[in-house]
């Protein structure tokens, strides 16, 4: 197995620490993690609650900054980006999903997804299209007009994977996909996942369920803020 | 630039926010809606106050200058209480000497007094005694009847001729010509109706005059010797400041003034009348623009209290946006689009109300006068762009603060 460095890499950290000031107490959520993820690797990070997974996404998504060592993405340095670029990061190269779904509860399905296009600055008409496209992928085309509470757990979270990929980012970040969804919705998105990295996709994924990690083809397990452990699993 | 300007969502964002809390939102609302009522009705105002302004003015005599004891700008009360009267001899003296006027008047005003017919009264009446100089001076027309002859000025006969007010509200249904009225109590025929001048202050022209012999005002109000009015018309309206100079020369001489000495008696013409017109309405718009500014003052807090809290309910919308890659500046503009509308809507919504108040006040409050209003566009649009800034000024500090707010923590809030 090829080493992993900056260069090439989509995600490498070096020793990244993340500590949170609560008053005079300091939280240390990582403690020095370096980890890198390859093109179309397919990642599970696993960890007790409280390991610091979720902190580990929000650096990796760029909605959050390390205190200190460096991330790289696509080789290049993140703490160098201001706002705007990190902004446009977040909007072309990352696609997040969240365990809660996050859409925009008074938006409809095709208007949930269109939105990431609206920020790349994309005209109306190729975003409905490749919005439209995108739902059609995720098998929801006929759910188009339903606000989020007109769908079930699945569907939301389809629709938020759909909203994921609209841009066509370099790697998917997904936070406990499956965290609120029973377990053959979990299975159904799962395969989804599959079919998506077969397609060449990079996909990271958080969970504590091994059986939902098993899909993965490596799973990053962390402890303590510390990566106790990386393996390859297939 | 991407500019998210998503009108429909601002705006069912917007119509959510007044819906979710109706009182506040209308509250907020009333500021603004109060401030470009205030302002679009002031307008509709000035603006027929303009118009007939300028109605009145092509009426007004500004060429007449009056030679009189008091002066009409003001000044001191007690001064020119103990100027000397300007006396009757003066109108002879002026019109030998001077040059550049075309005709001379005197006359003597009794300000306030009631006229009675039958059962009917019109009070606040002008009676003015005069001599024949004042139909030139006045540039008054008789419409019905006649002015008076040589040998009525020279008398005391109890004759008047009446103005288009007096006339209409003594005499609604029947020809006052050949009437006796009595002037504050005092007897006199009718014997003609000048035509109608109209304009703003009617009250103060000859429509609210009874005009009589010089003689028969003597005799009804019982004084001999008083001050008395002299009018100069001016030969050119061009040039009349040339015969003011010409007139003030002469008064000076009547009065033996040396060149230094300040005038005892002023020299008034109605532009001076003018200027008070324009500081009043230049009051009046300083008031209107203060209530409007108040009003947006407190309709613009409000807006920045509805985008506070705004902000504050829309935490986790705010974190999804910026995690699917909005920049600081689209949620900027996001809110300030949000802010405005709302504040666009309370516009509308003042000029919805203001326009049928226009017709209305049109209708019904003035549908005899003069002075008549429009629906000012001009100054509705200025409404909206005041609008469109208390929005934008208000909803800055929620914007920021909504753009600053940190991604993960946005999307973790409860
Ligand atoms: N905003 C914050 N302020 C203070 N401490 C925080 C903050 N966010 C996370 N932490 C702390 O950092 C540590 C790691 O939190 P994190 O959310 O990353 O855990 P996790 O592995 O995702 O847990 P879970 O499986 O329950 O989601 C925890 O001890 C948590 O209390
Ligand atoms: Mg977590």
């Amino acid at each position: 197995m090829e080493q992993y460095t900056p260069a090439n890499s989509v995600i490498y950290l070096e020793d990244i620490f993340r500590v949170y000031h609560m008053g005079a107490e300091e939280v240390y959520a990582l403690r020095g993690v370096t980890v890198g993820v390859h093109r179309n690797e397919y990642v599970a990070i696993m960890g007790p609650s409280g390991s610091g997974k979720s902190t580990l996404m929000n650096l990796i998504g760029c909605l959050d900054t390390p205190s200190s060592g460096n991330y790289f993405f696509n080789g290049a340095n993140v703490a160098g980006l201001d706002d705007n670029e990190l902004a446009e990061i977040r909007n072309k190269e990352i696609g997040f999903v969240f365990q809660t779904f996050n859409l925009l509860p008074r938006s409809d399905a095709l208007h949930n997804v269109e939105l990431p296009l609206v920020y790349a600055g994309i005209k109306k008409e190729e975003r409905l299209e490749r919005a439209y496209q995108a739902l059609e992928m995720v098998g929801l085309s006929d759910r188009a007009t339903h606000k989020p509470n007109e769908l079930s757990g699945g569907q939301r979270q389809r629709v938020a994977i759909a909203r994921a990929l609209v841009t066509r980012p370099s790697i998917l970040l997904a936070d406990e996909p499956t965290g609120n969804l029973d377990t053959k919705t979990g299975e159904d998105i799962m395969r989804f996942f599959e079919e998506l990295h077969a397609k060449g996709n990079t996909i990271i994924l958080v969970t504590h369920e091994e059986d939902i990690a098993h899909h993965a083809h490596r799973i990053v397990r962390i402890r303590d803020g510390k990566v106790e452990r990386d393996e390859v699993t297939r | 630039m991407k500019f998210i300007g998503d009108t429909r969502e601002s705006l069912s964002i917007a119509l959510t926010a007044v819906r979710a809390n109706p009182l506040r939102s209308t509250l907020t609302m009333l500021g603004i809606i109060i401030g470009i009522f205030t302002i679009t009705l002031m307008g509709a105002f000035l603006n027929g106050m303009d118009h007939l302004f300028r109605q009145t003015a092509s009426s007004m005599k500004t060429d007449v200058y009056y030679v009189d004891k008091w002066s009409w700008g003001g000044g001191d009360w007690r001064l020119m209480r103990n100027r000397p009267d300007i006396q009757e001899e003066y109108l002879n003296q002026l019109q030998a000497k001077m040059t550049t006027a075309a005709s001379f008047s005197m006359s003597i005003g009794k300000w306030g007094q009631n006229v009675k017919y039958k059962n009917r009264s019109v009070q606040f009446v002008t009676a003015d005694g005069v001599n024949e100089g004042y139909l030139q001076t006045e540039s008054m027309n008789i419409q019905y009847g006649r002015f008076f002859t040589s040998a009525e000025l020279l008398s005391a006969r109890p004759v008047c001729v009446i103005g288009y007010e007096i006339a209409s509200k003594l005499f609604p249904n029947t020809s006052p010509l050949g009437e006796v009225i009595r002037v504050s109590g005092y007897p006199l025929q009718v014997i003609g109706i000048a035509k109608r001048v109209g304009g703003l202050f009617s009250v103060f022209t000859i429509d609210n005059t009874v005009v009589m012999p010089y003689r028969t005002l003597q005799t009804a109000f019982g004084q001999k010797h008083q001050s008395v009015t002299i009018g100069v018309k001016a030969k050119s309206v061009e040039h009349k400041l040339d015969t003011k100079d010409e007139l003030e020369f002469y008064m000076r001489q009547i009065r033996k003034l040396k060149p230094n000495d300040q005038l005892n008696f002023g020299i008034n013409n109605q532009d001076q009348f003018n200027e008070q017109i324009d500081k009043i309405s230049g009051l009046l718009s300083t008031v209107g623009f203060l209530i409007t500014g108040l009003s947006l003052l407190v309709g613009g807090i409000g807006i920045m209290n509805i985008m506070y809290v705004s902000v504050k309910e829309r935490t986790r919308e705010i974190g999804i946006r910026k995690a699917i890659g909005a920049t600081r500046r689209s949620l900027v503009f996001q809110f300030l689009y949000e802010a405005t509308i709302l504040a666009l809507l309370a516009g509308a919504i003042a000029l919805a109300l203001a326009y049928p108040v226009t017709v209305l006040a049109n209708n019904l409050l003035l549908s005899d006068s003069d002075l008549q209003i429009a629906f000012p566009i001009a100054y509705a649009g200025l409404g909206l762009g005041l609008a469109i800034a208390t929005g934008i000024i208000f909803g800055l500090a929620p914007a920021l603060r909504a753009s600053r707010l940190d991604p993960v923590d946005a999307l973790r809030y409860e």
